[in-house]
C-alpha cells in the first residue's frame, strides 16, 4: 500500500475555471475526490509525454480529454502502416507524418484547450535535462532501454516523477518511480540486459491493444499525482498479463547503493546510455559477432558463392515476410539440428531484423559448431529495404 | 509459464530449474552461475532484494516469479533494425 501524496502542481500555477470548463469537466468535478480546485491543477499541470507510440497514444489521448493543459510530446519518428494496429492517436492518412505532428492534431481534434508542444528530436544526454525541466512529470512511453535509463537519470537528477510503462507481447508492466518518495528505475533495474538478449516488439509482436492497457493506468497514475492525496503506484510494480488476465502487483524497493538516487551516488550527471546498455551487461569474453550486410550477401548470391542460407524464424513470421531462397530451421530446432548444417561453408542466419540470429550464433558456438558462423545485419527487414523489390506483396 | 520445483531457497530452486531446462541457464545465469543482474526474482510478490537476496528461505506454498526487464512501448521497426544496425 503506498501512502497519499500531495499534488505535484505548486498551488500558485492554479487559477479558477471557466464557466466552459465546469460543463466540459463536470464528469471529473463531481468527484469529491477532484473536485472544482483540483480540476484546476489538471489544467494547471504541463505532462511530458515521452514516445508517441503504442503507450503514447492512450496516455496523450486520456490527459487531453482530462484536461492537462500542457502536454509535450517527444518523438523523432514518422507514421508507419504497421504502426497503426496500436497506436491509435494516429490514423491512416497519417502515414509518413512525423509522429509529433500527428499527435498533435489529434490531441487538439479532442480539446482545443490543450496546449501542445512538439519535440520532434530524440530525447538525448544533450537535451534531455533542458526538456524535462519544463515539465511536472514524464511519461515514459519509450520502446528501449537506453532512453529508459536516460530518463530515469534527467528526472531524479530534477525530481520529477516518472509514470513508468514497458510492454511485450502479452505482458505488461506499470510503476511510477519517484526518487524522493521510493525506488527510482535503475533501484529494480541496475543493469540493461544485453543488446542482443533484448526481444523488441518489432520482432517479438506485441498485441494490438496491449499498450491500450498499459498506457491508460499510465494515464490514470498521471492524474493521480497532479489532484493529489491518491495512492499512486510508488514502490509497487503492476504487472499486467493479458492472455492469462492476471493483474498482480508487486513489492519494489529503494536500493541504497543506486548509483543515480542512492545514498552515496556514483551518476551525478547524465552519462552515454548507448555505450551504458550496449557494453554494461556484455560479456568481454565472448567472441565478436560476424555480420554480413544485404549488400554483400547479395553479391555473394549473385555471383553464386556457395553459403548456407538459413532462416530461423518462425512459420507464421516467414509467411508475412518471406525469403525463399533460404532454408527454413526455427531457432528453437537449429542445436538439434547442428548436424544439417556443413562446417565448410559459411552459414548465414536470418531473422526478422537481426537480432534473433546473434543469439543463434552463440547457441551454435555453445554446441561446439566448428564453421563460419554469419548473421544478416538488419534481418529480412533490413534486406527489403536494400532491395525494396524483393519484398513479398 | 508456471512450473513446481523443489528448493529450500531460490538459489537451489534457481538451480532446479536450470537442471530441468538447460537452454534457460545462459539466459538467467552469468559463467560463474550466479543469477545475472537484469533478472529479477520476487518470492510471494516481493523482490528478493527486499529479502535475502538467492539465499532467501522458500516454503512448500512460496510462489518465485523470475521478471525480465521488457523495454517496448512504442515499437517501431525501422527504428530497431537500425539500432542493431549500428
Amino acid at each position: 500500500m503506498s501512502e497519499p501524496t500531495a499534488s505535484i502542481i505548486p498551488d500558485d500555477r492554479v487559477q479558477p475555471l471557466s464557466q466552459k470548463e465546469f460543463d466540459r469537466y463536470s464528469r471529473n468535478i463531481l468527484l469529491p475526490e477532484v473536485g472544482v480546485e483540483r480540476q484546476a491543477r489538471i489544467r494547471a499541470a504541463k505532462v511530458l509525454v515521452v514516445g508517441a507510440g503504442g503507450l503514447g497514444a492512450p496516455i496523450a489521448l486520456y490527459l487531453a480529454a482530462a484536461g492537462v493543459g500542457t502536454i509535450g510530446v517527444v518523438d523523432h519518428d514518422v507514421v508507419e502502416e504497421s504502426n497503426l494496429q496500436r497506436q491509435i492517436i494516429h490514423g491512416t492518412r497519417d502515414i509518413g507524418r512525423p509522429k509529433t505532428a500527428s499527435a498533435r492534431d489529434s490531441i487538439r481534434a479532442i480539446n482545443r484547450g490543450v496546449k501542445v508542444v512538439t519535440h520532434q528530436q530524440a530525447l538525448t544526454s544533450e537535451n534531455a535535462l533542458d526538456i524535462i525541466e519544463q515539465y511536472d512529470v514524464v511519461v515514459d512511453g519509450t520502446d528501449n532501454f537506453p532512453t529508459r535509463y536516460l530518463l530515469n537519470d534527467a528526472a531524479v537528477f530534477l525530481g520529477k516523477p516518472v509514470v513508468y510503462g514497458s510492454i511485450y507481447q502479452f505482458d505488461g508492466q506499470v510503476s511510477v518511480f519517484d526518487a524522493r518518495l521510493g525506488p527510482c528505475y535503475r533501484c529494480v533495474n541496475p543493469t540493461p540486459p544485453p543488446p542482443d538478449l533484448v526481444p523488441s516488439c518489432a520482432e517479438g509482436g506485441v498485441l494490438g491493444v496491449l499498450p491500450g492497457l498499459v498506457g491508460t493506468l499510465q494515464a490514470t497514475e498521471v492524474l493521480k499525482l497532479i489532484v493529489g492525496d491518491a495512492e499512486p503506484l510508488i514502490g509497487r510494480l503492476l504487472l499486467v498479463e493479458a492472455w492469462s488476465t492476471h493483474f498482480t502487483e508487486l513489492s519494489i524497493s529503494k536500493n541504497p547503493d543506486c548509483p543515480v538516487c542512492g545514498q552515496q551516488p556514483s551518476i551525478t550527471e547524465l552519462i552515454d546510455y548507448q555505450e551504458f546498455c550496449g557494453v554494461g551487461g556484455h560479456d568481454d569474453q565472448e567472441t565478436p559477432i560476424a555480420s554480413i550486410t544485404a549488400t554483400d550477401l547479395k553479391t555473394r548470391l549473385d555471383a553464386g558463392e556457395p553459403v548456407q542460407l538459413v532462416d530461423i524464424r518462425e512459420p507464421h513470421e516467414r509467411a508475412l515476410s518471406p525469403f525463399p531462397a533460404a532454408h527454413a530451421v526455427p531457432y528453437g530446432q537449429l542445436v538439434r539440428r547442428i548436424d544439417e548444417f556443413d562446417p565448410s561453408v559459411d552459414l548465414i542466419f536470418l531473422c526478422t531484423i537481426g537480432q534473433r540470429s546473434v543469439f543463434a550464433i552463440r547457441a551454435l558456438e555453445r554446441a561446439g559448431y566448428q564453421g563460419a558462423l554469419l548473421n544478416l545485419k538488419g534481418g529480412v527487414a533490413g534486406w527489403n529495404q536494400e532491395f525494396a523489390q524483393q519484398k513479398a506483396g | 509459464m508456471q512450473l513446481t520445483l523443489p528448493g529450500a531457497t531460490v538459489a537451489e530452486l534457481v538451480t532446479a530449474l536450470t537442471d530441468a531446462y538447460p537452454d534457460l541457464a545462459p539466459h538467467i545465469l552469468d559463467d560463474d552461475g550466479a543469477l545475472r543482474s537484469y533478472v529479477n526474482v520476487f518470492v510471494d510478490d516481493t523482490d528478493i532484494r527486499q529479502l535475502d537476496g538467492q539465499a532467501t528461505a522458500l516454503s512448500e506454498s512460496s510462489t518465485v516469479r523470475l521478471l525480465p526487464a521488457i523495454a517496448g512501448g512504442a515499437p517501431d521497426d525501422r527504428e530497431t533494425a537500425r539500432q542493431e544496425a549500428r
